[in-house]
């Protein structure tokens, strides 16, 4: 690439960058949302923060009769503050609303016991089952009932009141339970009929591993690229082509290559500002509220890769659309195409999530710079 | 590298319903030597501006050549354009910047080697000093022509191509944007003036092309072409030349 093709690279980046600022709709309908966007999440946070203990009025927790008699459950439960509640189905009495949680029937099997055992007599080869599944080193399993309305913040209550039930299992043979882990298996039993939880549940199978905190960042950061971009990347410069300003372009001595090159890293700058104005918080958040394993240096690498897929995403159909009708209709696919793109990304590595959006960039200037895209005349839309 | 302007054989069609093609532009020829006016005049949908696309390279010809300052448009275009100022009735500039701004950008793209200077230079020829500061979206419609021509010629090119360039001004405006034409053209430069306003282009140009239904009907300098057609003035000429081509019941 030669000087020249620099020097039109840069006027032209500087002045796509200050046109796109300076369009009233990026700052009524992107940024200033975006701005609005941690303030309101703090706002939320603070409300959910003050109302959730006012909500929380039902701590009634169903417990079948065949609970071991060696576990101090009920007494963990009611120290926990917890109404405990002896009922023969304690899924009925979740299904009913008569508890909130259920927990029971037990069944024997390898478990709290086998780890007891292993901290009695840990040379002892019967007990030396470390390495199986935690679910088969304890003596019971247990049936957890949660309706669907606690969902999960019941289980983490529960898991509290299961330490310090194994603490006291333990601590009545002397021993100390750091470094142990769960002593109990909770099952959680879905609503046959939730349709949407089983999805979510097979999730891992299909991703190979566990949903990471990452992903659903990377989901959100996607949908909001995707998002913003569709309305300033893809739609935006049709009335680039119908005011004469591709003409302009296509008629000067820019190289097409320059021409696009700069639409694309300009797009890409201000997507980024609005994008991250609402991810970056977020990420922030959940890595303060989360004991998550990534960095905000990864999610802003992640962020970054979302936002220059949807770039490369969005410029051919804002260079080759010739009407606001043809913008939309390939808009649409090219929406999908960036969503789901973007947000596979954190598929990877972020580096190389950085290599494969940026690929898909450049394959698209490449492209489009070296056809007559910038010079064909608009249409009319059709009524 | 002669700074002229060189068309050879220029074909172009475009499809009809049911399969068929209309030539647009068929077989024209013409070349604009430095420091000469070229008017190309016809009635609408004669060809013009489908030629001008062919020459500055936004259309591709289907046979034919075109080729800006010796550098075929189509196979370097970025190159061959760099001679060029081109200005259209379709060409826009950016709503949201300044005229500076545009100006600025417009000398950095088209190659000059000291920016400021050239926009200095034009901002003083067109008289823009007032409005260098102003969005081009707030400009007047006069002050707006002036502003693209002002681009179109911020790298003083060898070659000019104005479409219609008088097109929507009023009569004070349109004189002054034209007295910037022959004043390019005193300066050297090989000027090609599309319009369809015939005693402007009588006044302007050092010669002429009618074209109708795409084809070369007339070429030469306005007196030859009255004195071929035994006529007073180029607009008799060219009315001739129309009611011939449409025949008698036109």
């Amino acid at each position: 690439m030669s000087a020249h093709w620099w020097r039109c690279f840069w006027a032209l980046t500087r002045m796509e960058t200050l046109r796109m600022l300076r369009t009233r709709e990026v700052w009524t309908r992107m940024l200033v949302p975006s701005l609005l966007f941690p303030i309101a999440m703090l706002a939320l946070l603070t409300g959910i923060l003050l109302v959730m203990p006012r909500l929380d009025d039902g701590r009634v927790v169903a417990i079948s009769p065949d609970t071991p008699e060696e576990l101090p459950l009920a007494a963990e439960l009611t120290a926990a503050g917890w109404e405990v509640r002896v009922v023969d189905r304690p899924k009925q009495a979740v299904r009913s609303g008569e508890a909130q949680l259920g927990l029971g029937p037990w069944q024997p099997g390898a478990g709290l016991g086998t780890r007891v055992g292993e901290r009695l007599a840990p040379m002892d080869a019967e007990f030396d089952r470390v390495g199986l599944p935690r679910s088969e080193r304890y003596l019971w399993t247990v049936q957890v009932w949660d309706s669907e309305e606690t969902d999960n913040e019941r289980i983490s209550e529960l898991r509290d009141v299961e330490d310090a039930v194994f603490e006291a299992v333990l601590a009545s043979h002397g021993l100390d339970a750091e470094g142990l882990g769960w002593p109990l298996r909770l099952v959680r039993v879905d609503d046959a009929d939730d349709d949407d939880r089983r999805l979510f549940d097979d999730l891992p199978v299909v991703l190979g591993h566990q949903v990471r905190v990452v992903e659903v960042v990377q989901v959100f950061g996607s949908v909001m690229a995707a998002a913003l971009g569709l309305q300033l990347l893809a739609l935006g410069p049709v009335s680039d082509r119908t005011e004469g300003i591709f003409e302009t372009l296509a008629t000067s001595a820019a190289p097409g290559h320059a021409i696009l090159a700069a639409r694309g890293v300009a797009s890409v700058v201000v997507l980024w500002g609005v994008s991250a104005l609402m991810v970056v918080p977020l990420a922030g958040f959940v890595l303060q509220v989360e004991d998550a394993p990534f960095t905000l240096v990864d999610a802003v690498a992640y962020l970054s890769a979302a936002v220059v897929w949807c770039a490369g995403t969005y410029l051919p159909v804002g260079t080759l659309s010739r009407s606001l009708q043809e913008a939309n209709a390939i808009g649409a696919y090219a929406g999908g195409l960036a969503m789901a793109g973007a947000t596979a990304l954190a598929l990877l590595p972020p580096w190389g999530a950085l290599v494969v959006a940026g690929g898909w960039l450049t394959v698209w200037v490449v492209g489009l710079g070296g056809s007559d895209a910038l010079a064909r005349p608009p249409k009319a839309d059709t009524p | 590298m002669t700074h002229q302007i060189e068309v050879r054989e220029l074909r172009k069609s475009w499809p009809l319903p049911g399969g068929d093609r209309r030539v647009a532009v068929d077989d024209v020829s013409f070349t604009v030597r430095p420091g000469e006016v070229f008017g190309l005049l016809g009635p609408n949908g004669a060809g013009k501006t489908t030629t001008l696309r062919m020459l500055v390279g936004l259309e591709r010809p289907e046979a034919g050549s075109a080729h800006l300052a010796g550098v075929d448009v189509h196979a370097e275009p970025a190159r061959a354009r760099r001679a060029l100022g081109y200005l259209s009735t379709t060409s826009g500039l950016p709503a949201r910047l300044t005229v500076l701004e545009v100006l600025q950008t417009c000398a950095r793209i088209q190659g000059v080697a000291r920016p400021a200077e050239a926009v200095d230079r034009v901002v003083s020829s067109f008289d823009l000093g007032a409005f260098t500061g102003q969005f081009v979206s707030t400009l007047s419609t006069g002050m707006l022509q002036r502003t693209r021509l002002a681009a179109a010629l911020v790298h003083q090119p060898p070659l000019l191509v104005l479409d219609e360039p008088a097109s929507g001004l009023d009569v004070v405006a349109a004189e002054e944007l034209l007295s910037f034409v022959t004043q390019a053209r005193d300066a050297g430069a090989a000027v090609l003036l599309s319009t369809h306003v015939i005693d402007e282009a009588e006044r302007l140009c050092d010669r002429v092309l009618i074209l109708l239904e795409g084809q070369v009907a007339a070429l030469g300098t306005p007196a030859e072409l009255c004195d071929q057609h035994a006529a007073e003035r180029l607009r008799d000429v060219f009315r001739s030349l129309v009611h011939a081509r449409r025949g008698p019941t036109a």
